[in-house]
């Protein structure tokens, strides 16, 4: 079951069009990696599914109601981590908790403090003393407390020091082995989630490139060394296939989506390189 | 956990934590019947997706090298050092062969290999 189906989703502001035709998914129990330029409109997406804006067109479904995103009773079953942390400067750790857990029915107090004590938070400090890494840290606590089927993440780590990434991580892998949640993560730090996506939605031109299960495209796409002559040889067909090159000392690098060539050596990439290739690409 | 993720090897994430654990089982350092690490502590330390974990452990418990205590864990399977021992064998042996492939497109002859693993051996 899709626990977020977007279909053909349009959004702009006034003449600009940020989303053209949007459409992916994410079922039951996985993690989407939702990936994508600066700028390409990740986290407008996010904040229409959240229900903060209204789509110009297509539909957003949450549990396959196409009203979730504006019922209280859907919204509680969702954990999420918006990518502008604010809050009442002068309010306490404990005291924004408090504020926050209000709003949902199953929060778990027992399960905040192991949060707050994992995180090095103290209850009594002011929200306009703590780090970024720290004000992320206490989203991911609102957003986990109560234990969410579904887990919505907008850029959490972008401005956390290596320590705090790896501490966020770490919270969040824990709470989905244990309620099997499933989790949209936008992100531009490929690193951080290439190892806990089960797919990919790359998002470039306000449009959806492609969603793809991590495995296929680690399996899928690959780079090799080739002449100038062999570049030249190639059939129509099979450049198409090539979804970036690049001009070496000797010939040309390509990476390449499902291309049989003979006498070629194909080496294998990480999803990070796989991306960048894609977006690469398309400037060609 | 000794267990290490390479992020650009052929071999799927599952597929490296499977032979991770296979490694250490035939090294000793999990015992027959000894209890493994639980989904979750895998997933946390290698940072890594609970289902991938989960995915290894099913394999390990296909191919008869650990079995599962429903809501306690997953366990050493009596025998499983032997098997562990000889799939180690396997891999280490066809890694050897991929180098030595290496030595033999860079022209080194049958004698000039067999001399290297003779230099090797005594070392």
């Amino acid at each position: 079951m899709d626990v977020i189906e977007v279909k053909n989703l349009m959004l702009g502001f006034g003449r600009k069009k940020v989303l053209r035709d949007v459409s992916f998914s994410v079922a039951k129990g996985k993690v989407v990696g939702y990936v994508g330029r600066n700028g390409t409109g990740k986290t407008t997406t996010i904040k229409a599914i959240m229900g903060l804006y209204r789509p110009e067109a297509g539909e957003i479904s949450l549990w396959s109601d196409p009203k979730g995103s504006y019922k209280p009773r859907i919204r509680e079953r969702i954990g999420y981590v918006p990518e502008t942390q604010d809050f009442y400067e002068n309010i306490s750790v404990k005291g924004a908790l408090d504020y926050i857990s209000k709003f949902y029915k199953r929060w778990d107090n027992e399960y905040e403090k192991e949060l707050l004590s994992q995180f090095r938070l103290s209850p009594k400090s002011h929200f306009k003393d703590l780090s970024r890494g720290e004000k992320a840290k206490l989203f991911l606590t609102f957003a986990l407390a109560h234990k969410p089927e579904l887990i919505i993440m907008d850029e959490p780590t972008s401005h956390l020091d290596p320590v705090a990434r790896s501490d966020f991580w770490e919270s969040t892998i824990s709470l989905i082995s244990e309620t099997n949640a499933s989790v949209l993560v936008s992100t531009h730090i490929l690193s951080d989630i290439e190892n806990i996506a089960d797919e990919f939605v790359l998002l470039s031109g306000g449009k959806i490139v492609f969603q793809t299960e991590t495995e296929e495209l680690k399996h899928s796409v690959k780079k090799a060394y080739i002449t100038e002559e062999y570049l030249q040889k190639m059939t129509d067909e099979q450049r198409k296939k090539i979804i970036l090159t690049k001009k070496t000392a000797k010939g040309y690098e390509i990476y390449a989506k499902n291309l049989d060539l003979k006498d070629c050596e194909w080496e294998s990439l990480s999803v990070e390189e796989i991306l960048v290739s894609y977006l690469k690409g398309e400037n060609q | 956990m000794k267990l290490r993720i390479d992020d650009t090897s052929p071999i799927p994430i599952y597929g490296q934590i499977k032979n991770g654990i296979i490694q250490m089982i035939a090294l000793g350092d999990f015992k027959e019947n000894e209890k493994l690490p639980s989904v979750r502590d895998v997933a946390v330390a290698l940072k890594v997706n609970p289902n991938t974990v989960s995915r290894a452990f099913t394999e390990l418990s296909i191919e008869k090298i650990i079995y599962t205590k429903r809501g306690i864990g997953n366990f050493v399977k009596n025998g499983a050092e032997d098997l562990c021992k000889k799939k180690v064998y396997k891999r280490v042996l066809s890694n050897i062969d991929q180098e030595l492939d290496i030595l033999k497109k860079a022209g080194f002859d049958k004698k000039a290999i067999e001399k290297i693993i003779n230099d090797m051996r005594s070392k």
